[in-house]
């Protein structure tokens, strides 16, 4: 194996099958090219970046790191990005693993609980943080703490990413859906919901509402468990332990969907991508969606607005997620290279503004107060969804992009579609969430 | 005795030597020496290929072998000695017989058409339907196109509302389909993408086929008085036997190794309803970072295929003997 691959004259045979075995060697060693890159920047302290940012939110984060290297001098970044979902987690479990990791990357907080106890990230030290001004008082508590674990900072936020309900505000005008304030009339009831529905239904001449769940990996869990959350039904997943949920309150929510998926109020066989072209083309006036989508809602909507989840069910609530900067596991530091590090994620931070106008609630607040982000709409019609965010149970198999959201998602569809009965389909999610609880932790 | 023997000994060595330096004997028998240096030299041109076999292929199913027996992870823990653990488990693992129920059936439905079909197709083809190449063209073409290519198609066609088959439906006033929501359904609507997918390959087989069944057979059926359905039956399809019994081979392989179009089209859902077994060790090893007990799975499968190739073998065997 310690044969050199590169071919010396006079090239014989013999040494030509030695640099094949010397190359396949090197590959068998696990020494993959990408792992031969990393030493020139680990020479001149170069901070190493993965994101999983494809399209309008691709190219902002691009900017904002092209705006930290130039407010920060001597700062040299090398960004990588990789498609969203599963595979993108297990590119970074490996990495992490075999230690190869980049410097930072971003992580859904929903996964933190898969990865730091397992010893794949490093815990933030808070006085360096302190140092580039980043504080625990410039984030909402509630995102926050969901980046914490054993008492310990594992990641910063850098952005709230709610589900929500996107309206056309002309259609909504025609329905008499707006207030004198141009905006939506609040919606506080699950019956007034279905009437808002059916009212846009009678305008767009199809259904009033887009809701894209058909063999989606995630919709029908996020809409589920923001309007759970919303009943203030108790839950409890620990593992090793039966789980439990409120089987009132969950049937409630359940029918309710049932009731509005009637094709009329709502529609009811759309899948993810034919929901956002339904709204956007103007068949249906509303959409149950992730605020991420909205660049392509605002490109095709001249009128759009935007509120939190409409409060149905007592509590204020909207299903969401965090997207946040975390450390990697390293097998080697370097106190220059992790300074480094540490002004790129705080010059990120810094740079959110950029970002919120992707649709994303910037987690550091001192960004909600400038002048720039008050005049974005219909971003600030919904930032204080940002307030009271509800994310996945903290246990280690949930999370953005898991087969926990792929399993709760296929079973509600089912229920929201008449195919399993509510209670059926409460069992069933217990069933599956019981089997996870039980099954053996990979990290 | 003594003379008899010595001149035996004596002539041996002569007829030897007289048959080794004779040129046209020498290429027929070789001395060991030349036979071991092309021995040799025969080994150094198969190495890359070996090494590269060994490595990537002989290597991982030891290794996936051995991740079978622990509970290997991902993120790298887990990789001492479990036993049969994986095993047992896999075997009341209701979410795998589900996925293996799938395979099962989505061979099942795919193998029939795609033998029959082909057949069809590449018999209207031979006897000369107008437009010959036009024909072949089209039954061959999606054949080439990438599956994420071919899948995009059809997942706008089965699009709820304004798909081309459901903003049909509702246009002349019928209730719609819904071909990859409901469970009954889905499985169907992924067989027809696959058959008209993987169709080309199996028509191409049959079309060369038939075209090497000499045309005399024909020509004496027909001053025996055979008829067009005669001929079909007593010459063509019995010419074609083999090719049919490998097409058949292949395409059983083929069918319960899906994967792709399943993955890109409904991800296994709704419900898990066409998750195959491929897409299972997938989720269970890449998404949920089991790899020990994603390999147990494999080498599960593995055997059924084997065993499931053996039968066949026999029975085919048997068939066109």
């Amino acid at each position: 194996m310690g044969h050199d691959p590169t071919f010396r004259t006079p090239v014989s045979r013999r040494s030509i099958l030695q640099g094949f075995l010397g190359a396949g060697g090197l590959l068998a060693a696990g020494g993959s090219l990408a792992g031969c890159s990393t030493s020139p920047a680990a020479a001149g302290g170069g901070v190493q970046l993965w994101d999983l940012f494809q399209g309008a939110d691709g190219v902002k984060m691009r900017g904002m790191i092209d705006a930290v290297r130039t407010s920060v001098s001597g700062l040299s970044v090398r960004p990588v990005t990789l498609a969203w979902g599963s595979p993108y987690y297990t590119k970074l479990a490996m990495s992490s693993a075999s230690g190869k990791a980049p410097q930072t990357a971003i992580m859904h907080v929903s996964r933190l609980a898969g990865y730091a106890p397992g010893g794949l990230l490093e815990p933030y030290d808070l006085d360096l943080l302190a140092e580039q001004g980043i504080r625990e008082e410039d984030f909402a508590p509630a995102v926050w703490e969901s980046c914490q674990y054993e008492g310990q900072l594992y990641a910063v936020p850098l952005d709230t990413h709610p589900f929500i309900l996107f309206y056309n505000k002309d259609l909504a005008k025609t329905a008499g859906l707006l207030g004198p304030d141009g905006n939506l009339t609040p919606i506080e009831t699950p019956d007034a919901m279905i009437d808002a529905g059916t009212r846009m239904g009678d305008v767009t001449g199809g259904a009033g509402i887009s809701f894209g769940h058909v063999v989606d990996t995630g919709q029908s869990w996020r809409l589920f468990w923001g309007l759970y959350a919303q009943t203030g039904g108790d839950y409890s997943m620990s593992v090793g332990e039966p789980a439990s949920i409120d089987r009132d309150k969950a049937r409630e929510v359940i029918e309710f969907v049932v009731r509005l998926m009637d094709g009329k109020a709502m529609a009811a066989t759309q899948n993810y991508p034919g929901a956002i072209s339904a709204f956007t083309s103007g068949q249906t006036g509303m959409i149950f969606s992730g605020e991420w989508e909205l660049p392509a809602f605002a490109a095709a909507i001249p009128n759009l607005g935007a509120v939190p989840m409409p409060t149905l069910f007592g509590t204020p609530a909207s299903y969401a997620d965090s997207h946040a900067w975390v450390l990697p596991r390293q097998l080697e530091h370097d106190p220059e290279r992790t300074r480094r590090t540490y002004e790129l994620v705080a010059g990120l931070l810094k740079q959110s503004g950029t970002w919120a106008g992707a649709g994303h609630i910037p987690a550091y607040l001192p960004i909600q107060d400038t002048p720039e982000y008050a005049a974005l709409t219909p971003q600030t019609e919904y930032a204080s969804a940002g307030e009271n965010p509800v994310f996945d149970p903290p246990v280690w198999f949930a999370g953005a992009g898991t087969e926990f959201q792929n399993q709760m998602s296929q079973v509600l569809s089912g229920a929201f579609t008449g195919d399993l009965t509510p209670d059926a389909a409460i069992d069933s999610l217990l069933s599956r969430i019981d089997a996870m609880l039980l099954a053996p932790n990979p990290t | 005795m003594s003379s008899l023997t010595s001149s035996n000994e004596a002539q041996a060595p002569v007829a030897a030597s007289g048959a080794s330096s004779a040129p046209p004997s020498r290429s027929r028998t070789k001395s060991a020496r030349e036979r071991s240096i092309q021995g040799r030299s025969g080994f150094w041109f198969v190495l890359p290929f070996a090494a590269a076999f060994a490595m990537f292929l002989i290597w991982p199913i030891l290794s996936g072998l051995w991740m079978s027996f622990t509970n290997q992870s991902l993120t790298g823990k887990g990789s001492e000695f479990a036993g049969f653990g994986n095993y047992s488990e896999a075997l009341g693992d209701a979410a795998l017989w589900q996925a293996l129920g799938n395979t099962v059936i989505f061979t099942l439905l795919t193998v029939v058409p795609l033998v029959v079909l082909s057949f069809i197709l590449a018999y209207l083809v031979y006897i000369g339907l107008p437009g010959q190449w036009l024909w072949r063209l089209s039954f061959f073409a999606p054949y080439l196109l990438p599956v994420s290519v071919a899948v995009a198609i059809w997942q706008w066609m089965f699009q709820p509302d304004f798909g081309l088959f459901n903003g049909l439906l509702l246009r002349a006033g019928f209730a719609q389909i819904p071909f990859l929501s409901e469970a009954s359904l889905a499985m169907f609507s992924v067989v027809v993408v696959t058959v008209w997918w993987t169709l080309g390959f199996n028509f191409l087989l049959y079309l060369s086929a038939l075209n090497n069944i000499p045309d005399h057979l024909y020509e004496a059926a027909s001053i025996d008085g055979a008829g067009p359905w005669r001929r079909l039956f007593s010459i063509t399809i019995p010419m074609i036997n083999r090719t049919t019994v490998m097409i058949i081979m292949l395409q059983v392989l083929a069918s319960l190794k899906v994967f792709e179009q399943i993955f890109l089209l409904t991800n296994g859902g709704p419900n898990g309803s066409t998750r195959s077994v491929l897409q299972y060790i997938y989720d269970v090893g890449f998404t949920g970072y089991r790899l020990g007990y994603a390999s147990a799975i494999s080498y599960l499968f593995f055997a059924l295929i084997i065993i499931i190739s053996i039968v066949q073998l026999r029975v085919m065997n048997r068939k066109s003997a």
